[in-house]
């Protein structure tokens, strides 16, 4: 016996109505892990992911020391998201309204590299990798989007630290203003540093060379974690070393 | 002797009696149903039961599904299935996340919400043991990669029918309330828009399969003048191929309704 049902009253049926296409969409995201550090080094826990939308037609170009997109009229930080338990981006939901992020554009999760001089997550980005784009629903999807990256891709981790951020617009010369030897290592300080850019010292044994390589215990110098006006590093030197020079960068440089 | 044959009389006299009496029959009747439910994929549930011993309440959500060959996480959300309800709150469209976490069941997961102003608002979810689902009511589960491919719901049958909103243009998740499987033609859908002839015209119902694609079936009206092979389509659901769709939707799975006219 066929049974009846109209569509205005539906009876039997029940249902959650939206208007032409759905007004809100939504996406999950999360990392299978491990994901790792351009060191080989697990992420850590509390390193921080981003979620960015590229226009239709751009590309990802970047993000610099400060966090900032390199490029925010065709990329978007849509949201972020922080590393769990296994090296990997913990699960989160979230919704938008299509035209925000409208199909034709892509999603991507990118992975910072924010560990400062002493290894704690927090500090300016000194290095990102990206993961695969993900084409952006249209308000009239009826899937359920979530990007979920994969432990591997190749064989090898899919997630990887293996690009150097940008470095900020404008960054003056840094100066170092002091040094003073301790035994088997030499405290310098360095000033004239903007609070966006990461700096690196480096060292080289013969001037006339020209060969400069980061200085252990140099690396990763910011504002943001050292304060004052200046920051200060304390370097291991090689042991026996009679002479060796010291100068300071900005590694992100483009 | 003559004690024992009265004794003996009378246990016969008893069975005969019950012999003659008729069951009770209980005042209720549960079950539960089985939808297909691919590792790996997602599918839409709806909900075919009210709430056990209720009188025709409606059931909640971590009663309606049942954990049995789900799978659940100690931590992660991404690593257990996850139901996904659409929720309207004072006209907004809503999405509560649940994931099945070990030993606790059907945890709710904040989800942020993206503002075209810039902000961000957050929504948590009802506890899924406090949150009623009406009967009908469409919701996704979305399987993780690894685990069974069925999922089961479970209440008590109503006796009842529920009375609902009206399906609006656009996308519906929608739910035969009854724990019955419907086969799409077998409905009489009084309103359907069958369109110009043209599927791209017509309201669709979308279907998930067992192996989690999606399946599409058009409401035809046979327009006027076209051949007798079309007329005897009309007012069926068919396929892109202009065949008739046989399809039955299991109890308990839901699927979607895009209505293409307000009419």
């Amino acid at each position: 016996m066929k049974k009846s049902i109209s569509l205005l009253t539906m009876l039997l049926i029940g249902m959650t109505s939206v208007a032409a296409g759905l007004s809100q969409l939504t996406l999950s995201i999360s990392t299978q892990g491990a994901d790792y550090y351009a060191d080989g080094t697990p992420v850590l826990v509390g390193e921080r992911y981003l979620l960015v939308y590229v226009n239709q037609g751009a590309t990802f170009a970047g993000i610099k020391a400060d966090g900032t997109l390199v490029d925010p009229e065709a990329n978007k930080i849509v949201t972020d998201a922080r590393a769990v338990e296994g090296a990997k981006c913990g699960f989160k939901a979230i919704q938008y309204p299509p035209e925000m992020y409208p199909a034709g554009g892509s999603f991507l999760i990118v992975l910072l590299d924010t560990r400062d001089n002493a290894g704690a997550v927090g500090g300016l980005v000194a290095q990102l990798g990206t993961s695969a784009a993900a084409q952006a629903a249209a308000g009239d999807s009826t899937a359920l989007p979530a990007i979920q990256v994969a432990s591997t891709s190749g064989g090898v981790p899919a997630l990887v630290t293996d690009t150097i951020s940008a470095r900020p617009a404008v960054v003056a010369k840094p100066v170092i203003t002091s040094i003073k030897g301790q035994g088997e290592s030499v405290e310098i300080k360095v000033g004239n540093v903007s609070a966006d850019a990461l700096y690196e010292v480096q060292s080289s044994s013969d001037l006339s060379a020209g060969s400069w390589i980061p200085a252990a215990g140099g690396t990763r110098l910011q504002l943001l974690t050292a304060g004052g006006d200046e920051v200060p590093a304390t370097l291991t030197v090689p042991a026996g070393d009679k002479v060796r020079f010291f100068r300071v960068v900005v590694p992100n440089s483009k | 002797m003559k004690k024992i044959l009265t004794v003996t009389l009378a246990l016969a006299a008893v069975g005969w009696a019950q012999g003659a009496m008729a069951p009770i029959t209980g005042s209720n009747e549960v079950g539960f149903s089985t939808v297909p439910a691919t590792a790996g994929a997602t599918q839409i549930i709806t909900v075919p039961y009210v709430a056990c011993l209720s009188e025709n309440a409606e059931v909640m959500l971590a009663d309606l599904v049942s954990t049995n060959g789900l799978v659940s996480h100690a931590s992660d959300p991404s690593n257990a299935d996850q139901l996904i309800v659409m929720v309207d709150i004072s006209g907004d469209l809503r999405y509560y996340y649940y994931w099945l976490q070990s030993d606790v069941g059907w945890t709710g997961v904040e989800t942020s919400v993206m503002h075209p102003d810039g902000t961000t608002s957050s929504v948590t979810p009802t506890a899924a043991n406090a949150f009623a689902v009406a009967r009908g009511k469409g919701f996704w589960l979305k399987r993780a990669a690894t685990g069974g491919n069925a999922v089961y719901v479970k209440g008590e049958v109503s006796g009842t029918t529920p009375v609902t909103p009206a399906i609006t243009t656009g996308l519906n998740l929608v739910g035969y309330g009854t724990a019955a499987a419907v086969n799409i033609n077998d409905v009489t859908w009084s309103g359907a828009n069958g369109g110009n002839g043209n599927t791209k015209t017509s309201d669709a119902i979308m279907v998930v399969e067992s192996d989690g694609s999606l399946s599409h079936y058009y409401y035809f009206t046979a327009p006027d003048g076209w051949p007798a092979a079309y007329q005897e389509l009309n007012g069926k659901w068919i396929k892109e191929d202009y065949s008739v769709a046989n399809v039955t939707v299991p109890a308990g799975q839901g699927f979607w309704y895009l209505r293409r006219s307000a009419n």
